[in-house]
């Protein structure tokens, strides 16, 4: 352990100060923090008929953390400013990633209120908790330091936790949530133990600190090679828990199943993409080095995250709860794209290569936020019709319900990857990254993994148009009309059409997106 | 000029007018789509009459660089001599698929025009697109209408087999998807750019490496098979072409499967020369397999349709067979050949490949068209169960007579499309190997038997009137040939001149000598009511057959208004093609000739390349 007293003696207390100009940078996660305040207080003031109007001042504030975030970016496009003693740092990756958790929060916002409060589900709460959760995310993607990482991800995994049982009197909530945070937990317990790791092998938190210590120690200890990857894959097998990454998923069915369903689609995409943004920048950012170790170890979870998720898929007759396996799949997906980044020595010539990793990792996973929200926003409006979300209830969807059949497929085709959808281009996007990193064989599994997925994604939209409505769903049928949800999924296919057939200048934020994160590497590596 | 943009998307257009449209106006919805195919149609005489068939390259072209610039692809348009006979082929068939569904599609009418029309926007893209993004998309775009007309408006296993069709052929795309991939990155590594535009990377195709060639070539060829379909991967075809109403039966012989042949034109013959080379051996291989085989299986099918679908399998294997002929003559140049000589000699099977594909949209069409006639009269398509029923001729002159024409066409008469293109094809199979064409030449009287066999037993059946056949029982009266004497009753006496026109055309074109008497009395015996009774005959029912059979059975209208409008005008087109090959073969000169300057190119290069090493 003499080595671990050497790494000891280097640290440096550094004093922690914070100015002004630092609020203004974090002026996104502020609004949303002030928002979920304000919600707590206002549901108690409010008189409990007027408290749907709560919907309108969650939007209100997400939609101005995205101005603030907007406002951030045209003033200074190339910004790249670490804050509050290198825990927090905005920069694109911190703007793109804020992007897809706002509108993830203002879709989930869009798709709660009428099953909510056919459910009894106090919509105050949820909102408060469920902006909560946002923040931390958003915490996530800007973060510069392990604490920042820890601190983000807990706070946006344990108002989850709380969303998933929200449903109090529902036994599938209850059991979810209690799977979901004691796998949680533990998952929580191996990531905090990878942490302690890493510092006690890098003596810092800061991940530039960590990316610089590991590079120059590279070359001349052996001691730290054994000691760091052990940190990595504790950190791997984290991060996998939060992105759903078999073997690390099993806690994923029964909570998107028994989650109230909004909670599910909130669920399935913000933490994820949470998830992917921490694992970027623990990796990325702090272990570069290494990267030909986490890449492979990566690219082979993502072959058993597709192909388990779709193949599992199939044999579900709950949409919920195939939609969970479907999301599980699209984890493995996006795994590919992180795969991609794969170098030789920490500095690779070839940067462009690894921007299109990390972008596609983006650009996906913004995609998929649109697509399996609005996947499971028809769900909802399918429950609050008639109450089922079997396979079966889907039948004949296409003729008491042409416009919903329309958007349900056009989410379908999207995940399966079917142009001219978002889902097709992302899907292109992240195999074309693996090809450029000679990944050939993992995008061919991909490949067919996509081919395996339009199965079952096919059998609903089969139920939708081909099938005839039973007689006993005919009579179930109680027409419920909802403004935000229809909102929600007008905003949403038309977002699925744009990103499939004009993804341009999405793709050209993302592009900027993963552009910091490569300054960073090549400063740790001592290159200008 | 946006001509093709405009093609493409008009029918977009008319799906979203025919959307907001009330639902009940079913009949403006037709008429919506019909109009709107008949504007595309016009626009694409338009354009094959202003096509410069002795210009190199694509024209009408539209390119704009910036549509996705950050992957390099471009929103690139334009048609060559290939292509724009295709896009031509697609407006003839659409207007003649739009008037075939009139009266049979009676229940969804309105998703029924807006998927044709999404249908057709695909198709038009895939012929017209360079660029690969864009043709992907259009590629997939193809599958979902299709999947749905099949799905929702088919036979019985309609699910079954629009499901299967779905994956079968997304399978294919998805390494298609990939190998195009690979493809960009091999231009990225050669050039330094990024760029999705198929031309640019055509002009550079020939530095590929062979390996990349070989592997590339199969990921293309196996999705371009899949949709072709080529012996092994044709399973899905019966089904789907059983299942499918008759329109869209249609459209998928006559322009999806197309898609495939196109794509192998485009795509595999110029962008990997030498793997086409090396792999012309096993593509003629699985082509005369699929010749064969599809021949055989189509002669004990009991089903009217999937005995069509089979003999599309025969005939798309004179397409492969064909253009892998014309590449592996185009390996001549070792022995110092010129492009010139080359092209001499090897342009007739090109010519046949592309004849046979435009010819076969027309002819097998046009087959199906007339399964769907009898299918609306008597629903079913069992063969026997016609045959048992009565004696079609008799009661339906006019559609003796094209159907007549049709079958002589798939069967490769002379003076029919059908013969020019396997013809040439052959002709083309002959300069690589005499036993590949006489083996092949095999498919022709096979086709003689199964296309003469099935118009025998449907058109001359049981020579009774009106007694419904309830079983496979009545194998007395089985092949017709018994003198229906005992039938005869007086003429009609509203017969008009039109009428009377049609049955000397009729007899003169159907009739055999020795069998003139009695079936002309048969046909004179055709009852006034079968004419008048036209109107209440009951379309778009359930599939059920036999209730149907003994309500409907008895009543055979001759062809109506909207059969008369379908099946004429591509019979007559058929039939000048056959007399006038030269309107389409002149298209393909060109075409032809740049594929194989891109072969000799190549040659050229290797053997500087060979004369460099050995210096």
């Amino acid at each position: 352990m003499s080595f671990l007293n050497g790494i000891l003696s280097q640290v440096q207390p550094t004093k922690l100060s914070f100015t002004g100009d630092d609020f203004m940078y974090i002026l996104p996660e502020f609004i949303v923090l002030v928002t979920a305040c304000l919600l707590v207080i206002v549901d108690l003031i409010l008189p409990k008929k007027s408290r749907g109007g709560l919907a309108w001042l969650a939007l209100l504030g997400y939609v101005g953390a995205l101005a603030a975030a907007g406002y951030l970016y045209y003033a200074d496009a190339t910004i790249s400013h670490t804050t509050f003693s290198g825990m927090f740092v905005r920069d694109n990756f911190t703007l793109f990633n804020e992007i897809i958790f706002l509108i993830t929060g203002i879709l989930g916002i869009l798709i709660s209120p009428t099953y909510s409060l056919k459910r009894k589900i106090p919509l105050g709460e949820l909102y408060s908790i469920q902006a909560f959760s946002v923040l931390g995310m958003m915490i996530v993607g800007g973060s510069g330091d392990l604490m920042a990482v820890f601190v983000g991800i807990e706070l946006s995994s344990i108002a989850v936790y709380i969303l998933t049982g929200f449903a109090r009197n529902d036994r599938g909530s209850a059991e979810g949530a209690l799977k979901y945070f004691l796998l949680g937990i533990m998952a929580t317990a191996i990531l905090v133990y990878g942490m302690a790791w890493t510092f006690g092998m890098t003596g810092s938190t800061n991940l530039r600190e960590i990316g610089r210590q590991i590079a120059s120690q590279h070359s001349t200890s052996s001691n730290m090679d054994s000691g760091i990857t052990f940190a990595m894959l504790l950190l791997l097998v984290g991060f996998g828990f939060k992105i759903a990454a078999v073997p690390f998923h099993v806690w994923t069915p029964d909570a998107y199943e028994g989650a109230p369903t909004p909670i599910s689609a909130f669920m399935s995409v913000g933490p994820k993409a949470a998830g992917f943004a921490a694992l970027i920048r623990v990796m990325v950012e702090g272990m570069p080095t290494l990267s030909n170790q986490w890449t492979i170890i990566i690219a082979v979870l993502a072959v058993l995250t597709m192909t388990l998720g779709n193949v599992v898929a199939i044999a579900q007759n709950s949409v919920k709860r195939m939609l969970a396996y479907s999301s599980i799949a699209h984890t493995g997906y996006i795994m590919v794209g992180v795969a991609a980044y794969v170098n030789s020595n920490g500095v690779d010539t070839n940067v462009a290569r690894q921007n299109d990793s990390i972008s596609s990792v983006l650009i996906y996973s913004l995609i998929y936020v649109f697509m399996n929200i609005g996947a499971f926003g028809i769900l909802i409006y399918l429950q609050n019709q008639q109450g089922g979300a079997e396979v079966d209830d889907f039948n004949g969807l296409a003729r008491w319900s042409p416009i919903a059949a329309l958007a349900m497929a056009l989410c379908l085709f999207s995940l399966a990857g079917i142009p001219p959808t978002g889902g097709f281009f992302g899907k292109f996007f992240v195999f074309r990254a693996a090809i450029n990193s000679n990944l050939l064989w993992l995008t061919i599994i991909g490949a067919l993994n996509s081919a395996v997925s339009a199965f079952f994604y096919l059998r609903v939209v089969v139920a939708m148009y081909f099938n005839p409505q039973s007689e006993e769903s005919k009579s179930k049928l109680v027409p419920t009309r909802s403004f935000f949800l229809t909102a929600a999924l007008v905003i949403i296919c038309v977002a699925i059409l744009v990103l499939g057939l004009y993804p341009d200048p999405a793709l050209k934020l993302a592009q900027d997106g993963a552009t910091p994160l490569f300054q960073v590497v090549k400063a740790a590596a001592g290159q200008p | 000029m946006f001509l093709l943009s405009t093609m493409t998307y008009l029918p977009l257009l008319g799906a979203l007018l025919i959307m907001l449209l009330p639902k009940k106006s079913d009949n403006l919805i037709r008429w919506v789509a019909l109009l709107t195919t008949l504007v595309v149609f016009g626009l694409s005489i338009y354009t094959i009459l202003g096509f410069n068939q002795d210009s190199k390259g694509y024209q009408y072209e539209e390119y704009y660089k910036d549509w996705i610039p950050s992957i390099g692809s471009g929103y690139h348009m334009g048609v060559d001599g290939v292509s724009v006979l295709m896009v031509l082929l697609n407006g003839f068939l659409f207007v003649l698929a739009i008037i075939a569904s009139w009266k049979p599609i009676q229940t969804r009418v309105r998703e029924y025009y807006v998927s044709m029309l999404l249908l057709y926007v695909g198709l038009m893209g895939v012929f017209c697109a360079l660029d690969f993004f864009l043709f992907y998309i259009f590629w997939e775009l193809v599958l979902i209408p299709m999947a749905l007309l099949i799905g929702i408006w088919g036979g019985p296993r309609r699910v079954y087999a629009a499901v299967k069709f779905f994956l079968y052929t997304l399978v294919g795309s998805l390494l298609m998807l990939l190998a195009i991939i690979a493809l960009y990155f091999q231009y990225y590594d050669l050039t330094k750019t990024n760029t999705l535009d198929i031309p640019t990377i055509t002009k550079i195709a020939p530095q590929f490496s062979e390996t990349f060639q070989f592997w590339a070539f199969l990921a293309f060829a196996l999705a371009f098979a899949i949709k072709v379909p080529l012996w092994p991967f044709h399973t899905w075809l019966p089904d789907a072409h059983t299942e499918a109403p008759t329109a869209g039966s249609v459209i998928l012989a006559g322009n999806m499967l197309k898609m495939g042949c196109y794509g192998f034109i485009r795509f595999n013959l110029p962008l990997f020369p030498d793997a086409s080379k090396t792999l012309a051996p096993l593509m003629i291989g699985l082509a005369v397999i699929a010749i064969i085989y599809g021949a055989l299986v189509a002669i004990v099918q009991p089903d009217m349709k999937r005995l069509v679908a089979y003999t599309s399998v025969s005939h798309m294997g004179f397409v492969i067979l064909g253009l892998f002929s014309f590449a592996y003559g185009l390996r001549g140049k070792a022995s110092g050949q010129t492009t010139d000589v080359l092209l001499r000699d090897n342009s007739a099977a090109f010519d046949g490949a592309v004849f046979t594909m435009f010819s076969h949209g027309l002819l097998t069409g046009g087959l199906f068209l007339c399964v769907g006639v009898i299918y609306d009269r008597l629903h079913t398509r069992d063969i026997k169960t016609i045959q048992d029923t009565t004696r079609v001729a008799n009661r339906m002159p006019a559609y003796a007579a094209i159907y007549m024409l049709y079958t002589m066409g798939s069967l490769g008469l002379p003076m029919i499309s059908g013969f020019v293109g396997e013809f040439l094809a052959m002709q083309g199979a002959f300069r690589v190997n005499g036993w590949i064409a006489f083996g092949t030449s095999f498919a022709i009287i096979l086709a003689a038997i199964y296309m003469l066999w099935l118009y025998q037993r449907v058109i001359w059946g049981k020579p009774a009137d009106y007694e419904l056949a309830t079983g496979h029982d009545d194998h007395g009266h089985g092949h017709g040939h018994a003198t229906p004497a005992a039938q005869v009753t007086p003429a009609p006496t509203q017969a008009s001149s039109k009428k009377a026109d049609l049955k000397w055309l009729y007899q003169s074109i159907v009739l055999e000598p020795e069998d003139n008497d009695s079936s002309a009395a048969a046909s004179h015996g055709t009852p006034a009511e079968s004419h008048t009774d036209s109107h209440d005959n009951d379309h778009g029912h359930g599939h059920g057959g036999d209730k149907d059979l003994k309500e409907n059975g008895a009543k055979f209208p001759d062809l109506n208004l909207g059969e008369w409008l379908t099946l004429y005008p591509m019979g007559i087109a058929a039939v000048v093609l056959g007399v006038f090959p030269g309107l389409v073969l002149n298209f393909l000169h060109k075409p032809a000739e740049q594929i194989t300057a891109i072969f000799v190119n190549h040659a050229d290069l290797a053997a500087t390349l060979l004369q460099q090493v050995g210096k």
